[in-house]
């Protein structure tokens, strides 16, 4: 559902009408803000521009991809693991054979790829590939 | 003299660790630290890194320890095991806040200024940051006059710390 929509001065649409480029339908969703702008009609001597903001707070990520970017993480993490089958069952110290200062290093790793900060409760509860995929999942502002 | 040396009436726990310091070394080269202007200057990764064990105020010191910075951080944080051990086996895991948590906010280590021998002080700041963790401090920490002995020593590659959890020998 859409919360807004906005219409762009006029100055800035007689603007726009004026240039000969044909304007056609796009869409740019920002990852942060999730602003989804849409130029939804153009007839040459107008331009209506309309911002809808979704109630959700980011894109959904799709479980698999997540799991192929974080199993990538894990593969390139070191030597040791890179030809690993990481499943969502593999577990970080009993599959991995990740002490506490790899884990760290892994969870930063993760945090930077998907931009997010894993709270310190989080963190501690993060032992398989399985419970940090859902986490980031659930995480909106993971993208 | 006589009957003026007293030791400490309980021992609560104990830990160690032991960390090997070439991957502190590899940890630095991968999120390093830039050198301008003779201070060292953060890079935003390795705050990443380091907000994860570091006390703000071990952070703070680490432009003193330029020269030996592997030992320093690799110091940190075996120092940061060795007492979440000891704790593990003293707090019941129920009570125990976030390992992360514990690592940057409950205890930082220092060098005493006399000797350069490092010891541990637990931040009584830590209860109006965490308030939800007020209980676990006023109960093992404030109530047991807790006191963290630390002893580090290390050989090439390798560091040790050791620690032990005890009564402070002064009323609080």
């Amino acid at each position: 559902m859409f919360r807004s929509c906005l219409r762009i001065p006029a100055a800035a649409s007689r603007t726009l009408a004026s240039t000969s480029a044909t304007l056609t339908k796009s869409a740019l969703v920002t990852p942060r803000t999730n602003l989804l702008s849409s130029v939804i009609r153009s007839n040459g001597s107008s331009v209506n521009w309309c911002a809808f903001y979704t109630t959700n707070n980011s894109p959904t990520l799709d479980k698999s991809v997540v799991l192929t970017r974080v199993s990538n993480i894990i593969t390139n993490f070191n030597s040791q693991l890179k030809d690993k089958t990481v499943t969502n069952e593999t577990q970080f110290a009993k599959d991995l054979s990740l002490d506490s200062l790899d884990t760290v290093e892994l969870l930063v790793a993760i945090e930077e790829e998907f931009d997010i900060e894993i709270p310190d409760n989080v963190a501690d509860d993060l032992k398989s590939v399985g419970q940090t995929v859902d986490y980031i999942i659930s995480n909106p502002e993971a993208h | 003299m006589r009957g003026s040396i007293q030791g400490f009436s309980t021992i609560y726990s104990i830990g160690n660790d032991v960390v090997k310091l070439p991957r502190i070394s590899k940890l630095l080269a991968q999120y390093p630290l830039d050198q301008k202007n003779g201070k060292l200057e953060n890079q935003i990764t390795f705050q990443r890194i380091a907000s994860k064990f570091m006390h703000p105020i071990e952070y703070s010191n680490i432009d003193k320890h330029q020269n030996n910075l592997v030992t320093y951080i690799g110091g940190i944080w075996a120092t940061k095991e060795a007492i979440f051990k000891a704790l593990s086996g003293f707090v019941p895991k129920k009570d125990l806040p976030p390992a992360q948590t514990i690592y940057t906010g409950l205890f930082y280590k220092i060098n005493s200024i006399e000797n350069g021998a490092p010891f541990v002080i637990f931040d009584d700041t830590f209860k109006s940051k965490y308030p939800q963790f007020q209980l676990f401090y006023n109960t093992y920490i404030q109530d047991t006059n807790l006191k963290a002995l630390l002893s580090i020593a290390h050989d090439g590659d390798y560091l040790f710390a050791n620690s032990m959890l005890v009564k402070d020998k002064k009323k609080i």
